[in-house]
Formats: structure tokens, C-alpha cells, sequence
């Protein structure tokens, strides 16, 4: 299957000029990816400070205070009258990794102000309602307070962003399971390309929740140890939480404020198996399919690394490198690695920061190896890289991708700059 | 951006319409949000032009409010009720807001990109301008648009109680569009220029009552009933009488507390 650039939604060049991240490895991108590096792992049993349970299923949880320092700051500026406690975990995670990615581009709270800014957020768990006290209390018929409804209603990622800081311009949120985050990138991408707004922050946030853990669980999807990508022992992933956020303007817009490039997303492709609720296609149709349209966008260059999706189920790893071997033509030469041995799989949030680790890992010419994968499955068409193996990396361009509950698959093709 | 986009499909349906046999067996263990979603699409392509296309030149974009809430509210009832990791799978994978796009997208055989979108504003709106931007940029040739609603009991207490006892004014339902790239088919209704969507802080109550949501179209002005859906239904029925030729373009407009949306068409 080839794939043309389709018409001109890619030729304005798309410049990232932030990167902001929080998640159990560390409170700032700069913080992770230095984690990452050194394997450091904070998996464990679910803290008493998100919920209590009797599974023993560990997760990646990010710590207890999530809403960064530089956060307040940015938030007293934006937004003078904000309480921590009025808005969800899922909307503090976003809004640390945000302040992030704004700092590393040079906008404050006036610049904000003064540009149409658009905000493209997945997530997963931070659209629902899981209040259980007050359910209870509503099937007991007690007329519950009413405070967890507006609390909910108040809850969307995207448009509590714009509220708190100050901002307004398009605003969604995707809630493609898994894919989201990586989805919204591209969706972002495309507001740029066609001119609806002058800034985009985009990417995934996502909270732990009980009911997320639990259904993993019933799943049998996860792991009652430390998860393995792409292992010949893996067993299922472990859930995790985050955010990861990207500030992207257009090129020329960037370089006119006088903003520093760290990047360009080349590439965005996403496509649907069309086969089954909750399994990935075997031969991986829909991320094939993915693969090409994004490559299409990217032109010729060689692609050196692959962030995969390498949740650690059995169906997943072996879905996604069929797909690889056969719709990636440099597969088995590119540096192919999973960072869910690092994050757990942080669902709505994971495709925003693993775009973040495929851009640091391009900038630094050098990818960690694939934490937790000490012994590869050697039925896979291609060769994933091993925990040990970290690898200097000789080209600019990387691809992450994302498979995701109901089939969706998305691809994005990322630059880092010279 | 080059391609124009037309509307060649736009309808509202309910619970009431039927499954088609086909389909019943396929949905035999699907939640009303799904089901609305799969017999909505069906039905919206049913009386589009029929097109010879790739699957994957096919795409698939729903805009919620609300997703799949009940089925959420089951899954933490059988969370309650029996135990720690004893959800009930299927409850559970119903329970994500993509459910239905993957159902629509394996029973229909739309293989581009299956997006779901969620705001309490105007759901559908977002999902169609996602739509738009995919048809106009040619990364499908075709999409199917759903905004579905089906709320659920919770919900429907929390508004009696807010509101003084009123009756609960929204049903379950869907408004279904399919978007192809003009040129490519006759249509007989209008082509889709734009769609803008501005959101404003408000109280979040007003998401539930929409009490100050009016559209405006022509010089007119409508009330729209209080419900999610209510305001694009009525753009639907708008898009199925413009009577073609009679302008050059058409700004259909509508505001509430919560924002502003303006849909711009030409017939």
C-alpha cells in the first residue's frame, strides 16, 4: 500500500518548540528522559493516596503532589482564583506538563493572551465519572450532594486548560483509548497546517483509576510483576499515569518570535483494524495502514528509531512488529524500543510522552534500550532492542505509534532539529 | 487544502429505529451507545450515494458528551457488587468512549482513521470539522459523522434535583452525517464550507440545561430544545430542505453560555 502526501495538510512545517512530561519516572521531561536513561523503575503497589485494593497487580504511579512548582506559578498569573482540589488529578498532570512545554517555548502568561491557541488533549480515564461514594449513595437512593456532577461536568481536560490559562482558540479531546494522546498530536498538526490557530499545546493526560485497574485485570491483560515488552516471558503490561505535552506553531511563525526548534512532527497517520472490541488485528492491518499514510507524509528519509506501542501483552507485541517488518522497509535497521517498562502504559497520556522520548532520544543521538526486556520473544518478524542495548542513533527522523483498544492505530513521524 | 467537501447524508435517529437483521446478531451484546452508533451509520449510508472505495479511504468520527456513561456506571456497579477483578470484560471494554467508533468501523468496514471526541458543548460540531479537515485534505474520501447521546439515569436524577424537579428534556438519540469529496458523487443537499467552534467558561450546570442555546439562520432565530443533540438536529433538518441555488452561502449560527458555533454551507 503506498500513500501520497495528501494534497498540501503537511507542507507547512510544523515546529515543536516545547516538551513538558510528568510521570512515575520523574516531574519534568528533562527529569524522565534523564531517568529513563539510567533505568531507574518506580513500579510498585498502588499507593494508599490514589485507591485501595487487594489485587497485586503494580503500577507506574506518578507522586502524590503532581502539580509542579513552575505550574502554580504559571496558574497564578492565568488564573488567580485556581484551588488545587476543584479539578481533577487527570487536569493537574496536564496542566504540569503544559507549564513545561510552554517554559521551554518562551511563552508566558501575556504571549498566551495575545495567540489563538488551540488545545488537543487525549485521555481515557479523565473523561469518565468514577466517583463511587456518590454512586453508592445514588443507588441507595440518598440524594447524594451534587458536587461530584459539576465536578465532572467540569472535567473536560481540553477546555479546563483554556480556562485556567486564560486562552482560547479550537479545543478537543480525544478519546481514542491508547491512541489518544498520539492522536491529538496529529489533530493538532492538522489545525496548524490549515491555519486555525497560531499555537497548539497537544498531547495526553491520564490518571490512575480504580476501575481502569479492575478492568485490566478482568482483562487478564496485566502483569503481576514489572511488565516486559516485547519479552519471550511477557506477561501483560502495568498501568500508569502521566502526562506528556507538546507546544508546536508553525515554522515560520516560531522562528519569527524568535522561538528555538527542537523539532518537527513529519508525519501523521492513523487508521482503524476494523476486527475486533478489544484485540489488535494479528498482522496488524490498521497500524499498517497507519505506517504508510504517515511515511507518505514524511518523504524518503530513513526512519532510525521506532518508540512502539510494547505494552507487554502477548497480542500487542506481536501485532505491532508483523506490522513493522512488513509496512516499515528499514525496520530491521532502526532502533526499535518500547518505554512502557519505564512509564506503564499511561493509556490517554502514553502517546504524548513517548513522542516526547522518540524526540530527546533523536536530539541526543543515543536511545535507551527497552526497559525490561532482558530476553527477546524470537518469534517476531523484526528484532526489538534488549534492556543492554542502547543504541547511538545516525539519523534525525523517528516514528511512535500507538495501538489502542477497538482497534485504532496511529503513527507520528517526528524530526529532531539539527 | 484543496478538495471541497459535500454532505451527502444527514439524518436524526432514536432507539426507535430498527436493527436490521444483518447487524442484530452483531450487536447482540452491544449498549445502547453502540447500537445507536452502528444503526445511525448504516442507516445514514443507506441513502448516500454508493461509492466503490477503499476501506481504507473510509473514515469514521463520533463526537460525545457523555460517551458511554451508563455502561460506565454498570461496570463500576459490578466492581461494587462483585469484587475486585471481577468487572465484567465485556462491561468493561463497552465502557470506553471508542467502543462504538471500533463496532462502526468493523461492521461497516471503515478502515481510515475511527476518531472519538468528547465536550459537554457541541460534541458533533468538533467531529464533523475533524471530518471536514479529513475529506478536504483527501486523507479519506469519505466520513461518516455521528454525534450519540444516551446519558443515563445518574445524570437524569442529578438534573431533576439541580432543577427544581423538571422533566428530563433530552432522549437518547443520534444525528448521523456522511461527508464525501465533492466532485467525487452528486449531492443533492449542501456542501460543507466550515465549521468553528469557540468554547467559554461557564457554569457547569448550563451544560445540562443549555437554557440560553439559540441558532440562528437566515434572520431567524430558533430555540432549540434543552438537550446536546437538539441544536444539530435542527441543523440537519436545515441541510435536508435548503432548496439548492437558493444562496451562495449559508451561516447557520449558535450560542449559548458555554460558546458559539458557526457552520457556514453552500448550496
Amino acid at each position: 500500500m503506498t500513500y501520497q502526501n495528501p494534497l498540501d495538510i503537511s507542507s507547512p512545517q510544523i515546529a515543536i518548540t516545547g516538551l513538558g512530561a510528568i510521570a512515575a519516572g520523574g516531574s519534568s521531561a528533562v527529569e524522565l528522559w534523564r531517568n529513563l536513561a539510567a533505568g531507574v523503575v518506580r513500579c510498585g503497589p498502588v499507593p494508599e493516596y490514589l485507591f485501595r485494593t487487594i489485587l497485586n497487580f503494580p503500577v507506574f504511579a506518578a507522586p502524590q503532589n503532581c502539580l509542579s512548582e513552575r505550574a502554580r506559578a504559571l496558574l497564578a498569573e492565568t488564573c488567580p482564583e485556581f484551588r488545587a482540589e476543584s479539578v481533577s488529578r487527570t487536569i493537574l498532570l496536564a496542566v504540569t506538563a503544559a507549564a513545561e512545554a510552554l517554559d521551554q517555548a518562551g511563552i508566558g502568561a501575556t504571549g498566551l493572551r495575545q495567540l489563538r491557541v488551540g488545545i488537543a488533549l487525549g485521555t481515557t480515564v479523565g473523561c469518565t465519572f468514577h466517583n463511587e461514594e456518590y454512586y453508592i449513595a445514588w443507588r441507595d437512593n440518598l440524594a447524594p450532594d451534587l458536587a461530584p456532577v459539576h465536578y465532572y461536568l467540569g472535567g473536560n481536560v481540553a477546555a479546563a486548560l483554556h480556562r485556567l490559562l486564560g486562552t482560547s482558540g479550537p479545543a478537543l479531546v480525544v478519546t481514542n483509548a491508547c491512541a489518544s494522546g498520539t492522536d491529538a498530536i496529529g489533530i493538532g498538526r492538522n489545525w496548524l497546517a490549515a491555519g486555525q490557530c497560531d499555537l497548539v499545546i497537544a498531547g495526553g493526560a491520564d490518571e490512575l483509576s480504580r476501575v481502569a485497574y479492575n478492568g485490566f485485570a478482568s482483562l487478564m491483560l496485566a502483569d503481576t510483576v514489572a511488565c516486559r515488552p516485547f519479552s519471550h516471558d511477557r506477561q501483560g503490561l502495568n498501568l500508569g499515569e502521566g502526562a506528556g505535552v507538546l507546544v508546536m506553531e508553525r515554522q515560520d511563525s516560531a522562528v519569527t518570535r524568535g522561538g528555538k526548534i527542537l523539532g518537527r512532527v513529519r508525519g501523521y497517520g492513523s487508521a482503524a483494524d476494523a476486527h475486533h472490541p478489544t484485540a489488535p488485528h494479528p498482522e496488524g492491518r490498521g497500524l499498517k495502514t497507519a505506517l504508510a499514510q504517515a511515511l507518505g507524509e514524511a518523504g524518503s528519509e530513513q526512519i532510525v528509531l521506532v518508540n512502539a506501542h510494547g505494552t507487554g501483552t502477548k497480542a500487542n507485541d506481536q501485532a505491532e512488529t508483523a506490522a513493522l517488518a512488513s509496512a516499515l522497509p528499514e525496520a530491521n535497521a532502526a532502533a526499535i524500543v518500547s518505554t512502557k517498562g519505564f512509564t506503564g502504559h499511561t493509556l490517554g497520556a502514553a502517546g504524548g510522552l513517548e513522542a516526547i522520548f522518540t524526540l530527546l532520544a533523536l536530539r541526543d543521538g543515543f536511545t535507551p534500550g527497552t526497559v525490561g526486556c532482558s530476553e527477546l520473544d524470537q518469534g517476531f518478524a523484526v528484532r526489538p532492542l534488549l534492556q543492554s542495548e542502547g543504541r547511538s542513533l545516525s539519523g534525525r527522523l523517528g516514528l511512535s505509534q500507538s495501538l489502542a483498544f477497538g482497534g485504532g492505530n496511529a503513527v507520528l513521524i517526528l524530526e529532531a532539529a539539527s | 487544502m484543496t478538495n471541497q467537501v459535500a454532505v451527502t447524508s444527514a439524518l436524526r435517529l432514536t432507539m426507535d429505529h430498527a436493527v436490521v437483521p444483518q447487524l442484530a446478531r452483531e450487536l447482540r451484546r452491544a449498549d445502547d451507545f453502540i447500537r445507536l452508533a452502528v444503526v445511525g451509520g448504516y442507516n445514514a449510508l443507506a441513502v448516500a450515494p454508493v461509492r466503490e472505495l477503499a476501506p481504507e479511504s473510509r473514515g469514521v468520527f463520533i463526537g460525545t458528551a457523555f460517551g458511554p456513561l451508563e455502561t460506565n456506571f454498570q461496570s463500576l456497579g459490578s466492581l461494587i457488587n462483585d469484587g475486585e477483578g471481577q468487572i465484567s470484560p465485556t462491561l468493561f471494554s463497552h465502557s470506553v468512549y471508542n467502543a462504538a467508533a471500533g463496532y462502526v468501523a468493523r461492521l461497516l468496514d471503515f478502515r481510515g482513521p475511527a476518531l472519538t471526541v468528547t465536550d459537554y458543548g457541541w460534541p458533533f460540531l468538533l467531529a464533523l470539522e475533524e471530518a471536514r479537515l479529513a475529506v478536504a485534505s483527501g486523507r479519506v474520501e469519505r466520513a461518516l459523522v455521528l454525534g450519540v447521546e444516551v446519558y443515563s439515569e445518574l445524570l437524569a436524577d442529578a438534573y431533576c434535583r439541580s432543577f427544581a424537579g423538571r422533566e428530563v428534556p433530552w432522549h437518547k438519540g443520534a444525528v448521523v452525517w456522511v461527508l464525501d469529496r465533492a466532485g467525487a458523487v452528486a449531492s443533492r443537499l449542501a456542501r460543507l464550507e466550515s465549521v468553528t467552534v469557540s468554547g467559554s467558561p461557564c457554569a457547569t450546570g448550563d451544560y445540562l440545561t443549555r437554557e440560553a442555546e439559540r441558532c440562528r439562520y437566515a434572520g431567524r432565530e430558533l430555540t432549540p430544545d434543552r438537550h446536546t443533540l437538539a441544536a444539530v438536529e435542527s441543523l440537519s433538518d436545515l441541510v435536508n430542505i435548503l432548496p439548492p441555488g437558493s444562496a451562495d452561502e449559508v451561516s447557520w449560527e449558535c450560542s449559548a453560555s458555554f460558546g458559539k458555533a458557526v457552520v457556514r454551507l453552500a448550496v
